[in-house]
């Protein structure tokens, strides 16, 4: 997944966040696109900006109030009409609170256990938008790590000894590629916000081959 | 929010602002996105054989964005009151737009202010009233992406109006009167019901804002027939 003899400039960084149901709806077309072109991936685990949600309307509403609030509405319609599509279960869009023990279990598979790093991304991304994970409790996401057979011990050690310090240079990464925002890709030094813009990244990825995306 | 429901319910007032037309689609001359979305929208409405009603919908840029202003040379900021994160959201739609645009030999050039397109809103409804305003989208969107139009001119206006062959005579008048009127009738009441942006596309119930929704709109048009599709920035030529 993480190439070593691939340079950084011909990987493709996918920049996620547990806690964005954007990047949920993003997680299985981004996976689909790995599977088809085959291209190296730096998986990164980013702190985006949680949504709000709309807010309630009031007497002294001005336009930009308001434009903020179909804004919000526009995209809560647009989670559950395609998470629907997608036949995925988003629990409520709107969460506080952090994912740092997920995302550290996510860094620790990504470098360590690279086979076993998608099918935990995805339970792990279905369990907590089921609300059925504390993405900041490490006993919890051991426990998560046990029913998939990998090691939770193991990976408890590591998090208590090297966790802090892994976090941080991959949320230092993550600033340093302008990626504050998930989902988000960014090849060859081009950032795309979004998971519309998968035909493009599918197009370049492709030696500019196939149909152009629009 | 559940995989297992159907389709969610859409508020009625879209499908009421929607009326007849089959899909009406609300678009901005001053917006790169708009710009983008006609060649694919018009490319899936021909081979579905659907009539798009192209509707102005004038967007307030600085009650959300902030608003600025470039000097003459077209890149230091002569005034801004923008925050480092609303700048930030302007460049990357830029050079989003941009790179998209270059695919379809389209030139996008930024803009030097926020321009008012209130005037260019209301020529469309004066070509759209004489059965013309495809034409003269084409005559007016590149040009202004190329820097080459004054739309808040109505002598730029009308000159554009006659290069897509359409009579101009008394538009002058119309655009101060009855046309204005018309133009902020629409306008309020697209904003009203909820359309906050460009492109936004009214189909069946539904409403969707950016070009990014053409997969799903085809599958709405088309029937919902087999599973709805994804989002995507993907071509609608065959």
């Amino acid at each position: 997944m993480t190439g070593g003899a691939t340079s950084a400039s011909e990987r493709l960084t996918i920049a996620l966040d547990l806690r964005s149901p954007f990047s949920y709806l993003a997680l299985r077309p981004s996976f689909e696109l790995v599977d088809e072109t085959g291209v190296e991936v730096e998986w990164l685990p980013v702190r985006a900006l949680t949504l709000s949600p709309p807010s309630r309307p009031g007497p002294g509403d001005d336009r930009g109030v308001r434009h903020r609030r179909y804004r919000a509405e526009m995209l809560a319609r647009e989670i559950e009409v395609y998470a629907a599509a997608q036949g995925l279960t988003i629990e409520g869009p709107y969460r506080d609170g952090g994912a740092d023990a997920v995302h550290l279990a996510w860094l620790w598979l990504r470098d360590g256990a690279p086979a076993r790093f998608r099918a935990f991304l995805e339970e792990a991304f279905g369990r907590y938008w089921s609300r059925k994970l504390d993405p900041e409790q490490l006993d919890d996401v051991s426990a998560l790590l046990d029913e998939l057979a990998l090691d939770g011990a193991r990976f408890r050690h590591w998090a208590d000894r090297d966790g802090p310090a892994a976090l941080s240079a991959s949320q230092a990464r993550a600033a340093e590629l302008g990626l504050l925002q998930a989902p988000a890709y960014r090849w060859q030094g081009e950032l795309f916000l979004g998971r519309q813009h998968l035909p493009m990244l599918r197009w370049l990825l492709s030696g500019r081959s196939g149909e152009v995306p629009i | 929010m559940s995989g297992s429901r159907a389709a969610p319910a859409f508020p009625e007032r879209f499908a009421r602002l929607r009326g007849d037309a089959r899909i009406a689609v609300y678009i901005d001359l001053k917006s790169p996105y708009a710009y983008l979305a006609i060649g694919p929208t018009r490319d899936l409405c021909r081979r579905l054989d659907v009539a798009i009603d192209w509707r102005p919908f004038t967007l307030d840029i600085p009650s959300y964005l902030g608003s600025a202003r470039l000097a003459k040379d077209g890149k230091t900021v002569e005034s801004s009151q923008r925050s480092n994160e609303q700048w930030s959201g302007v460049r990357y739609a830029y050079r989003d737009a941009r790179r998209y645009a270059r695919l379809r030999d389209l030139t996008i050039r930024g803009t030097v202010k926020i321009w008012d397109s209130s005037l260019a809103g209301i020529a469309m409804l004066w070509a759209k009233r004489r059965g013309a305003l495809d034409r003269f989208l084409d005559e007016a969107y590149p040009p202004f992406w190329r820097r080459e139009l004054d739309i808040e001119d109505a002598s730029v206006l009308e000159a554009v109006l006659a290069r897509a062959e359409i009579d101009a005579t008394g538009f002058r008048d119309w655009a101060r009167g009855e046309g204005r009127q018309l133009h902020d009738r629409s306008n309020a009441e697209a904003f009203d019901a909820g359309v906050y942006g460009v492109p936004t596309y009214l189909v069946e119930d539904e409403v969707w804002f950016g070009r990014e929704h053409l997969p799903r709109i085809e599958w709405i048009l088309l029937g919902r027939a087999g599973r709805a599709p994804e989002v995507a920035n993907r071509s609608f030529r065959r």
